[in-house]
C-alpha cells in the first residue's frame, strides 16, 4: 500500500513501508514485544519529523489518550496520591505508610508497565484514594469508631504513658488494651505491650507508636517517635509482623529486633532470626540477619539507599574520645579508632559535625562510616589540614555515608588517595573546597617522572557522590581526577557541581576507566570549563551516559568509546563560548549516540595535532553550534586520517561566528586530512555552507547524505561504485555474561575496528565480549582496506538475561 | 478541570510558598488535568500517573526558586516535561523500547507541542460518536489492553483486518478530535 487517504483527506506518502506496517509496529511498541528492527525503525520515522514520525506520534498519542480515557480512577488520585507523598515526606506521617501498607497499595511506586489491563493500574488508583480518604479521616475515624477487638494489651507501665485514641486521651494502665486507630505515647515512663499473637515490645521513653491494624495479613504497627524493642512470635503462615517509620518498614515473622528513629533516620538492628526492612523511599529493601544493623534514611541525594551490615565490625568513634558538635578537634580521635580497629571494622560516626584540624589516615581493611550523609558531617577546622582523609598504601576499605566539608579554607583534597588498591567510596557529600589548585573533591595519584605510573590507585570505585563547590575560583578546582597511573577505576553516577575548572579529568596513564552516568554542572566557572577530561595515555576509556554542561575531551588516549552522553547547551556566560561539544584526539576510537545541545564553538572537534586515525563517528545529534557541527582538522602539522562518520545529525549552526557557522568543516592547512567516509548523515540548515574544506583534504567518499537548507548546499558526488559492506561472523543471540565472539572478514593488511555498542572498542579480525546487560546492541564493523578505502558492515545482537 | 482566575491562583501560589500544604493541594487539582493530557500525548496511561506526581513533587520542592511575579501553569508544565524527558531516557538499557522512548523524549522536549485539558473531555465526546461495535473494539485494545491476536480470535477475524479497523477507527477519532479541539490535536 503506497499511501493512505487520512481522515482529514492529506495522504500520507509512506515511502516503502505502508501504513499497516507502521500500525504494526506502534501496536508492538504499545504491548512491549517490539523488536530491534522495528524499534529503530520507528524511532528514525519519529526523529524524521517528517509525514510517517507525524503520524505515528498522533497515533501514539491518542492510543495513549484513550488509555488514559479509561483509567477515571487515576484523575483524581493524583492530587490525593501528591498529597499522601508529600505529607509522609515532609512531617514524618508514619500512619499513613502503615495504613497504606494495610490496603496494599503503592501509589508512589511505579505500577507494570506496558500491557497491563489498566483497570488493575484504576484499581491501584482507587487503593491510593482509599489510603488518602483513610488517612484524612483519621481523627474523626479515631473519635467516631467503636472500640473494636484489642491489638494488643498493655502488660506494663512505668511511669508516664498515655493512650490517646477513638475516647480521647487516658493513662496507660498495665492490663488495658490497645485497638487499632490508638496512639501509646511514654512520656518520660517506658511500657510494654503484650500482642494477641504473642509478640513482645517494649517501648523506650519519649515515645510514640500507634496501633495500624489486624488483618489476616497480620499485625501492623507505626513508630513515630522514639524506639522500641520487638520479640516477635513467629507468624501463622501468610501473616507477618511489620512496624513502619517514615524512612522504613520492617517486617518479620518471628525474631528479635530493635527498632529506634534518631533524627531524620531509622535505625533497625536485628538480634535474632531475619527481618526484611524496606525504604519508605523506594530505593529498595535489604533483608537484615542476627547481627546486623541497618539504616534508612531520608535522603534525596544520588542513590539514596539504605545501609547495613555487621553490627559487631563496628567501631563507634564516640566512644575513643571523638565528640561532635562541639568546638574540640576529633581528628586525633578519630584516628586512634581506626588505629585500634581491626581489618573488617567499620569505624563509625555517628550524627553531629566533628571538626578535623589534621589529616585522618585510613588503614588497610578498616573503612570509615557516618550514620548518613547529611547527618554526619567531618567539617574542616584550622590551616594545616591539607588533605582531610588520607587513603594511602592501603587497600580494600570504604569510605561511605558523610559529608567532608572544607569550610572553605580546606586546601583539598577531600580524599586523596597514592599507591593504594580496592577502594570504594561512595554515598559522601563534598563541598565547600578553599579557592586553590589542590581543591579537589576525590584525588587518586601514582609516581610521576623517572617512576611514572607505578604506585596509582587501582581498581577502585567513585560512585553516587555529591560534590559541590569546589576551587570556584582556581583553574584547576575539580569534582575528580585520577593522575599517573591510576587505571582500572570506575566513576559512577556522581553529581559534581560548581568547579573552577571541571568535572572529572584523568590523566597520563589512568587505563581501563570507566566513567558512567556521572552529571556535571556549572563546571569551569574560572578556567576551560571541562565536563570530562581524559588526556595523555588514559587508553581504553569508556565514557558513556554522562550528562554534562561543558566539553568530554580526550587526547593521546586509544581505544576510546564516548556513547550516549548529553552536552547540554553552553550558556557562553562568560566569555568565549567553549571549543568544542566532544573533543576527539586519539585512535581506534568510537563517539556513538552522543547529543550535543548547542552553544559550543564546534560540536565534534577531531584535532590531528597528535594523530587522529580509525575513528568511527555515528548517529550523534549535534545541533546550533557558532562555527560547525564537525570539524576535522590537521594544522601545523597533524593528521587525521581513516574517519569513518555516518548517521549523524550535523544541523543548525548558528553562523555567528567569524568563520561561516558551516555543518563539517574540514582543515588540513599545513597538515594531511585524509580518507574520510561520510554516510548518512543529515546536513542540514546550517547558517553557512554544508561544507567548507582547506588545505590537504584528499580521499573523500559520500554516500547517501542528505544536505539541504543550508546557506550553499555544496557536497562531493557520492561515489559511482558501492564499496562492499564488510562481513561479520558472529550469533545474533546470546546471554548475559556469556562470551559472544565476532568474527570479521579483514584482509591481511588491512585495520579493523570493532564498536560493539558496549565497552571499549576492539581492534583486528576478531573480537571477544561479555555483555552485562540484556538488551539489543548494535555492533559496528569497520575495516580501511591498504588503500585507505572503508567497509562497513552492521550487526544486531540480542542478548537476553 | 475548574474555572479559576490569575487572582486565585497568585493567593494559592504565595499561601503554598509559605509552606501550606492544602493550597498546593489545590494547584495540583487546578493543573493536572491539563498536566496529565500533555503527558497522555507520550507516556502510557500508568505512567502518566507515576510522571505527573513526580513533577508536582519536584515543583513543590523547588517553590522557592519559582518568581511569583510570572505564570504558574508554564513553570509546571516545563518542570513536568523535564520529569516526562527524564523518565523516557531512563530506561536506555531496556532496548529495543528504549530506542523509540528516546525519540520520543526528543518530541516530546517541544512545548509548542503542548495540548489541551479539554482533549479529555473531547475525546469522549468523540469516543461516544463512534459506533457501538467500534467503541467495544477500541475499548478492548485500548481500554483493556487485550492483544490484537485475541480480539481477532474473538471476532474471528485476521489479525490484520482488526489492526486495519483499528487504524481507521483511529482516524476517525482524530478526525472528530481535530474538530472539537481546532488547536491542538493529540
Amino acid at each position: 500500500m503506497p499511501a493512505s487517504p487520512r481522515a482529514d483527506g492529506r495522504t500520507m506518502n509512506t515511502d516503502g513501508m505502508d501504513v499497516e506496517e507502521w500500525s504494526a509496529l506502534l501496536d508492538a511498541y504499545c504491548n512491549g514485544t517490539i523488536d530491534a528492527e522495528g524499534a529503530q525503525k520507528l524511532a528514525v520515522a519519529i526523529r524524521s519529523a517528517g509525514e510517517e514520525g507525524d503520524w505515528v506520534m498522533e497515533h501514539l498519542a491518542l492510543i495513549n489518550l484513550v488509555q488514559h480515557q479509561h483509567d477515571h480512577a487515576s484523575a483524581d488520585a493524583v492530587a490525593a496520591g501528591f498529597l499522601e507523598r508529600l505529607r509522609a515526606e515532609r512531617t514524618g506521617s508514619k500512619l499513613v505508610r502503615a495504613v497504606r501498607e494495610r490496603s496494599g497499595a503503592q501509589p508512589s511506586s511505579p505500577v507494570p508497565r506496558r500491557g497491563v489491563s489498566p483497570w488493575l493500574v484504576a484499581g491501584a488508583g482507587f487503593a491510593a484514594a482509599a489510603v488518602v480518604a483513610l488517612t484524612l479521616a483519621w481523627p474523626q475515624y479515631q473519635r467516631s469508631r467503636e472500640r473494636g477487638p484489642d491489638l494488643a494489651r498493655v502488660a506494663a507501665v512505668d511511669g508516664a504513658v498515655v493512650i490517646v485514641g477513638a475516647q480521647g486521651e487516658r493513662p496507660g494502665m498495665a492490663g488495658g488494651g490497645l485497638v487499632a486507630g490508638e496512639t501509646i505515647i511514654t512520656r518520660g515512663g517506658s511500657a510494654s505491650l503484650s500482642l494477641t499473637d504473642g509478640s513482645t515490645i517494649a517501648i523506650a521513653a519519649n515515645s510514640e507508636l500507634g496501633a495500624v491494624a489486624s488483618t489476616a495479613g497480620g499485625r501492623s504497627l507505626a513508630l513515630m517517635r522514639g524506639s522500641v524493642r520487638v520479640v516477635a512470635a513467629r507468624q501463622a503462615p501468610g501473616q507477618s509482623l511489620s512496624i513502619a517509620t517514615s524512612h522504613g518498614t520492617a517486617q518479620v515473622v518471628g525474631t528479635r529486633l530493635s527498632l529506634a528513629i534518631v533524627g531524620d533516620t531509622t535505625r533497625l538492628d536485628v538480634e535474632e532470626g531475619a527481618v526484611r526492612f524496606a525504604s519508605a523511599r523506594a530505593f529498595g529493601a535489604v533483608t537484615v540477619s542476627a547481627g546486623q544493623y541497618a539504616i534508612a534514611v531520608a535522603d534525596d541525594g544520588p542513590g539514596a539507599r539504605i545501609q547495613h551490615g555487621d553490627a559487631a565490625r563496628l567501631r563507634d568513634a564516640t566512644a575513643l574520645g571523638a565528640t561532635p558538635d562541639d568546638a574540640e578537634d576529633d581528628a586525633y580521635a578519630i584516628q586512634e579508632a581506626i588505629d585500634a580497629a581491626a581489618p573488617g571494622d567499620i569505624v563509625y560516626l555517628p550524627a553531629g559535625t566533628y571538626r578535623l584540624r589534621h589529616t585522618v589516615r585510613m588503614r588497610t581493611g578498616v573503612s570509615l562510616r557516618g550514620e548518613s550523609r547529611t547527618r554526619t558531617i567531618l567539617r574542616h577546622d584550622g590551616q594545616d589540614a591539607a588533605t582531610m582523609l588520607s587513603a594511602s598504601s592501603v587497600r580494600d576499605l570504604t569510605i561511605s555515608e558523610l559529608t567532608i566539608d572544607g569550610a572553605s579554607s580546606a586546601a583539598g583534597p577531600a580524599v586523596f588517595a597514592y599507591d593504594s588498591q580496592r577502594l570504594s567510596l561512595h554515598h559522601l557529600s563534598i563541598r565547600d573546597f578553599a579557592d586553590l589548585e589542590t581543591a579537589i573533591g576525590i584525588q587518586f595519584i601514582g609516581d610521576q617522572g623517572v617512576r611514572a605510573f607505578a604506585h596509582g590507585v587501582t581498581d577502585s570505585v567513585i560512585s553516587d557522590n555529591s560534590i559541590e563547590r569546589m576551587g570556584v575560583r582556581s583553574e584547576w578546582g575539580a569534582g575528580i581526577r585520577v593522575s599517573w597511573g591510576s587505571s582500572q577505576n570506575r566513576i559512577e553516577r556522581n553529581r559534581i557541581d560548581g568547579t573552577g575548572r571541571g568535572g572529572i579529568f584523568a590523566n597520563d596513564g589512568c587505563e581501563d576507566l570507566v566513567i558512567v552516568g556521572n552529571s556535571v554542572t556549572r563546571s569551569g566557572l574560572t578556567a576551560e570549563r571541562f565536563g570530562i577530561e581524559i588526556w595523555k595515555g588514559c587508553h581504553r576509556a569508556v565514557i558513556e551516559d554522562n550528562a554534562v554542561d561543558h566539553r568530554i575531551s580526550f587526547s593521546g588516549s586509544d581505544r576510546v568509546a564516548v556513547r550516549g552522553n548529553t552536552i547540554g547547551a553552553a550558556t557562553g556566560a562568560s566569555g568565549q563560548p567553549p571549543i568544542a561539544g566532544i573533543e576527539i584526539i586519539g585512535e581506534d576510537a568510537v563517539v556513538t549516540g552522543n547529543r550535543i545541545e548547542g552553544g559550543q564553538r564546534v560540536g565534534l572537534l577531531v584535532d590531528g595535532k597528535v594523530p587522529c586515525r580509525h575513528l568511527s563517528i555515528a548517529r550523534n545529534q549535534v545541533q546550533r553550534m557558532h562555527e560547525s557541527a564537525l570539524s576535522i582538522r590537521a594544522v601545523d602539522p597533524g593528521i587525521a586520517e581513516r574517519i569513518c562518520v555516518s548517521g549523524n545529525t550535523l544541523a543548525g549552526t548558528l553562523g555567528d561566528a567569524p568563520s561561516a557557522g558551516a555543518g563539517v568543516i574540514l582543515d588540513g592547512t599545513g597538515g594531511r586530512v585524509l580518507d574520510l567516509a561520510f554516510a548518512q548523515n543529515d546536513v542540514t540548515g546550517n547558517a553557512g555552507p554544508a561544507l567548507v574544506a582547506r588545505g590537504s583534504v584528499t580521499r573523500f567518499a559520500t554516500r547517501d547524505d542528505r544536505v539541504a537548507d543550508n546557506a550553499e548546499d555544496g557536497w562531493p558526488a557520492a561515489a559511482s561504485a558501492p564499496v562492499p559492506p564488510a562481513v561479520i561472523n558472529a550469533p545474533t543471540s546470546a546471554r548475559v555474561g556469556q562470551t559472544v565472539r565476532f568474527v570479521g572478514a579483514v584482509p591481511a593488511d588491512a585495520h579493523a575496528l570493532w564498536d560493539l555498542d558496549d565497552g571499549i572498542p576492539a581492534i583486528g579480525s576478531e573480537a571477544d565480549h561479555r555483555f552485562a546487560e540484556p538488551g539489543t546492541y548494535r555492533v559496528t564493523l569497520l575495516v580501511w582496506r591498504a588503500d585507505g578505502g572503508l567497509s562497513r558492515s552492521e550487526h544486531a545482537l540480542v542478548i537476553a538475561p | 478541570m475548574p474555572e479559576h482566575s490569575d487572582l486565585d491562583e497568585r493567593a494559592l501560589v504565595s499561601r503554598a510558598r509559605a509552606g501550606d500544604e492544602d493550597a498546593f493541594a489545590s494547584l495540583v487539582r487546578m493543573h493536572q488535568g491539563r498536566l496529565r493530557a500533555m503527558l497522555a500525548r507520550y507516556l502510557a496511561s500508568e505512567d502518566v500517573y507515576d510522571v505527573v506526581q513526580e513533577g508536582f513533587i519536584d515543583a513543590y520542592r523547588n517553590l522557592g526558586t519559582f518568581d511569583p511575579e510570572r505564570e504558574f501553569g508554564p513553570w509546571l508544565r516545563t518542570i513536568c516535561r523535564n520529569r516526562m524527558v527524564s523518565f523516557l531516557r531512563q530506561r536506555r538499557r531496556q532496548r529495543p523500547l528504549s530506542l523509540v522512548d528516546e525519540a520520543i523524549a526528543e518530541r516530546a522536549t517541544d512545548p509548542a507541542a503542548d495540548a489541551h485539558a479539554d482533549e479529555l473531555s473531547a475525546l469522549r465526546t468523540c469516543l461516544q460518536s463512534l459506533q457501538e461495535s467500534h467503541r467495544v473494539l477500541v475499548d478492548l485494545r485500548y481500554g483493556q489492553s487485550v492483544p490484537v491476536k485475541d480480539i481477532s480470535e474473538r471476532f474471528g477475524k485476521s489479525e490484520t483486518s482488526v489492526s486495519m479497523m483499528l487504524m481507521r477507527i483511529r482516524e476517525a477519532l482524530l478526525k472528530c478530535l481535530r474538530r472539537h479541539a481546532p488547536t491542538a490535536g493529540p
